[in-house]
């Protein structure tokens, strides 16, 4: 069990969203996240380059059916965050 | 809720609806939408099988025929399942939850095995209701996949 720890970078509703999606995979394309979160590609680029400053995504580019795509992945100390985030909106709930 | 990047711990509310997202957003990496066609065609296509070895005994250009269909659907479903499951998305290393496939696994072989073992004792007969709860409970899952996907 994660310790509890509310990350403010993470609460922001898009920025969970995608730490969410990017927690069940090794990684995923820019342009998958793009379709689900519905925003536009300069505001989901702002989001995830907090979180890439932040050290908790990781930015490479690979090539899949000939095309060069953008992967986005979690970094351990992204998971450990995120895992820590949720615990903490665990046990927040629970004091409800 | 966006204002909370600045400061500020959720309410219990918030938390809970946070969570909800959260989840909500894991389920829909870890299950990404299939084809509606794919469960019923394999479901059929599982039936079939199970069908032709209820044949007892075919002889001549029956055995042939029932041989030749059985490996071309097995071929299929083989190829169906492979390029359903396997193809290239822009998803990379999905969690699969192997409680789940390993349950699936272990029902069909045993579903797969009880005709093998039982068929020279009781009769080629046992294909058919083995095939047909084979059949049912692939198309059933392939209800409850599709609804929790949102492709119902």
């Amino acid at each position: 069990m994660p310790e509890p720890r509310f990350d403010e970078l993470i609460h922001a509703p898009h920025r969970l969203r995608i730490c969410a999606m990017l927690s069940q995979a090794e990684g995923i394309e820019f342009g998958e996240i793009l379709q689900r979160i519905e925003l536009s590609k300069s505001a989901l680029s702002k989001h995830l380059a907090q979180l890439v400053d932040a050290g908790y995504v990781t930015e490479s580019s690979i090539v899949r059916s000939g095309y060069s795509r953008q992967l986005l992945a979690l970094t351990p100390a992204g998971r450990a965050a995120y895992a820590g985030h949720r615990a903490a909106l665990e046990r927040l709930m629970e004091e409800g | 809720m966006e204002t909370r990047d600045q400061g500020g711990r959720p309410t219990p509310e918030e938390a809970r609806a946070a969570l909800e997202t959260a989840n909500s957003e894991e389920e829909a990496t870890r299950n990404r939408p299939v084809p509606v066609w794919y469960y019923p065609v394999l479901a059929v296509a599982v039936f079939a099988l199970f069908l032709l070895n209820a044949i007892d005994r075919p002889e001549g250009v029956l055995r042939g025929i029932a041989i030749g269909l059985t490996l071309a659907i097995a071929l299929s479903v083989a190829v169906l399942v492979g390029r359903v499951s396997f193809r290239q998305t822009g998803y990379h290393g999905v969690r699969i939850r192997w409680g789940w496939a390993l349950g699936g696994a272990a029902i069909a072989a045993v579903l797969a095995l009880t005709p093998v073992l039982l068929a020279d004792t009781v009769g080629a007969w046992i294909w058919v209701p083995c095939g047909v709860v084979l059949a049912a409970l692939i198309a059933g899952s392939g209800i409850a996949y599709q609804r929790r996907t949102g492709r119902a």
